[in-house]
């Protein structure tokens, strides 16, 4: 491939910079600009250093000429991975409050609790996101106590997410009366910030933050009876091992016939075999057996 | 009823924290989540002899997440102890726990991986011998077309010569050429090698 030189340690070179981005570019619609550079060169680097690619030219190949797109996928993952919103992937949402829950609750006494648990939730855009989904979505939310769980390594996101503050590129895919029902604005602070929405105490209490490593089993014991999980594009990161002990892990904690959502690039089929792919009218979900899955 | 308020977090009883218990005893729990637990422990700090008490588990264990866990701890014991101790597993009828196996064996380190995997290529059973194929193929080693030519030019079995075709097919292996040749010849009046052959070699032309 012309124009692609041995990568610098310190990152790419100019050249290869300019040629890793024309290509993202071209494939993705990604636009990044020289702004992106220490971005960019830190999750090439990762992924380089993943597939074990001694230069950009060996990772340029995997990227254009792999069968299965697999590494381009986790490279655009990589590269997305701040770009979280509300109502992001609204498809899996949709799945939930139009087939799934539906089906979960089929047999069960009105006033039964089901579980839901954001696993991976960052700044809170996807737990908040399912609450107003449930809210605004599923006629039946009143008939069932509805518990919202959340959880992420990171404590400073965490700490935003109780907060609930947002700007306008987190709101941007919630419908203006969406947002008028369960945001606020904020005063004070528009110089610096931009305008800033804080999501009401309602639905701010309606959501058990806690601080959670998915690769520490001690940590996610309490985690027991879920009914639907959402993992998206979070096991990206873990390796095959760490997939497949989350996949088992999840497992563990679902009830008899509860679902894993994950992210539209990732397959359960790749990290476990413990799952059924369920195909709904709005997503394709992983099912937990009913009968647990023992032999 | 609706959004339940939030309480504090999921919290860890004392009785479910554990503790001190020893992980090889855990193993044999009447209790799945605590079996699971203790082969996810071993597969992280590994004692002496945790190998053979997975492998032991596993001949009787009957839930799917255990099995699963102890596979998985085994590959990330990653000693030789421990791949000879998933081999034995290659030849199940279950297949979800074969494959299950396999992926353990394949997501081993090269060096692990690879002499427990070679000796079964000499194994009489022909499907053990497609299962040695498929894990060598999907490693990343510097012998590996050549394991795979040796399949296609010596195995007396038509569908492990296949299964080393796929293997080399997949990722592209131009020096592998003479050798899809030799099991063209070998076996002149099947249509599928002919067809896999061929298939093959376009596709190491096309790269």
């Amino acid at each position: 491939m012309n124009g692609v030189t041995e990568t610098d340690p310190q990152g790419l070179s100019p050249e290869d910079y300019a040629t890793l981005c024309g290509f993202l570019r071209e494939r993705t619609g990604l636009s990044f600009t020289e702004a992106k550079r220490y971005f960019v060169d830190r999750r090439v680097a990762a992924r380089m250093q993943a597939v074990g690619a001694t230069d950009l030219r060996a990772y340029m190949n995997l990227l254009r000429f792999q069968a299965s797109g697999e590494e381009l996928q986790r490279l655009v993952n990589l590269m997305t991975v701040n770009e979280t919103y509300f109502f992001r992937e609204k498809y899996q949402f949709d799945c939930l409050v139009n087939s799934v829950l539906d089906e979960l609750v089929r047999g069960r006494p009105k006033g039964s609790r089901l579980r839901i648990w954001s696993a991976g939730c960052a700044t809170g855009e996807e737990p908040y996101s399912i609450a107003i989904m449930l809210l605004e979505n599923w006629s039946r939310v009143d008939d069932y106590e509805i518990e919202l769980l959340a959880s992420d390594i990171d404590s400073a996101v965490l700490e935003r997410a109780r907060e609930g503050i947002y700007d306008e590129r987190a709101l941007q895919g919630l419908p203006a009366h969406l947002r008028a029902k369960y945001f606020q604005p904020l005063r004070g602070g528009a110089e610096d910030w931009g305008p800033r929405w804080r999501i009401v105490e309602d639905l701010r209490d309606s959501v058990d933050f806690s601080l959670v490593n998915l690769a520490d089993p001690q940590q996610v014991r309490g985690f027991r009876g879920i009914d639907v999980i959402f993992c998206r594009n979070l096991l990206i990161y873990f390796d095959d091992l760490g997939r497949r002990e989350t996949a088992s892990m999840f497992h563990d904690a679902l009830a008899p016939g509860g679902f894993v959502c994950l992210g539209h690039s990732e397959s359960m089929s790749r990290m476990s075999s413990l799952f059924v792919p369920r195909r709904f009218p709005d997503a394709i979900l992983y099912q937990k057996p009913i009968d647990g899955g023992a032999a | 009823m609706g959004l339940v308020k939030k309480k504090a977090a999921p919290e860890v009883s004392p009785a479910d924290a554990g503790g001190a218990r020893d992980p090889l005893a855990a193993l044999e729990d009447a209790d799945a989540a605590v079996r699971r637990d203790a082969a996810h422990g071993l597969g992280h700090s590994p004692p002496p002899g945790a190998e053979a008490a997975l492998a032991h588990r596993l001949q009787a264990e009957g839930d799917a997440g255990v099995r699963e866990a102890i596979l998985t701890a085994l590959a990330r014991i990653a000693t030789p102890a421990a791949a000879a101790a998933i081999v034995p597993f290659l030849d199940r009828e279950d297949a979800a726990l074969r494959n299950a196996a396999l992926e353990s064996l394949q997501q081993m380190p090269v060096e692990v991986a690879a002499p427990a995997l070679l000796p079964l290529l000499d194994h009489a059973d022909t499907d053990l011998r497609i299962f040695a194929v498929q894990g060598l193929g999907s490693l990343v080693h510097p012998d590996r077309a050549e394991w795979l030519a040796r399949v296609m030019e010596h195995d007396c079995d038509v569908n492990v010569g296949l299964a080393a075709v796929e293997a080399l097919a997949e990722a592209g292996s131009p020096e592998a050429l003479s050798s899809l040749e030799t099991l063209a010849r070998r076996f002149p009046d099947d249509a599928f090698v002919a067809f896999a052959v061929d298939a093959a070699r376009s596709s190491f032309r096309g790269r």
